[in-house]
């Protein structure tokens, strides 16, 4: 998994997988999801996201099996 | 055109990069709809015949010069 923050526009990119890109989508209007042929969900693009997810604030948390 | 970095840096997607510059011109030109956001940026539309007639889409910043974004918008209608 990537993530990516991009300054100039307060866009905040996720990219889940590593996979071609077959469509885009929009969640909401500030909300766009990357979808592979199959379907499966790729990558997140936020916009605003300083507003909608306190980005670049970022903690990853990995709970033991 | 001016580019965000979104933008330059989605270009190096598979799925982006077959995107030409010209078509994005094209779809700034002569758009058959366009929206305005909330945020004022704007976003356009228009098919493309070198591309199967699929309908681009094209986001620009709300000063409505620096591209944003761009991608084939399978749920256009």
């Amino acid at each position: 998994m990537k993530i990516k923050y991009f300054q100039d526009t307060d866009t905040l990119y996720i990219e889940l997988r590593s996979a071609e890109i077959a469509e885009t989508r929009d969640l909401d209007e500030d909300t766009l999801i990357d979808l592979d042929n199959a379907g499966t969900l790729c990558g997140i693009t936020i916009e605003h996201a300083h507003q909608r997810a306190n980005s670049p604030s970022f903690s990853f948390e990995q709970i033991a099996a | 055109m001016q580019y965000t970095q979104y933008f330059l840096a989605t270009r190096q997607r598979s799925d982006r990069a077959c995107i030409d510059i010209a078509w994005i011109q094209h779809v700034i030109e002569n758009p058959v709809k366009e929206v305005i956001q909330q945020d004022g940026r704007i976003r356009r539309w228009a098919p493309i015949r070198e591309a199967d007639g699929r309908y681009l889409r094209v986001i620009l910043l709300a000063d409505g010069t620096t591209v944003h974004n761009a991608f084939f918008d399978r749920g256009f209608a």
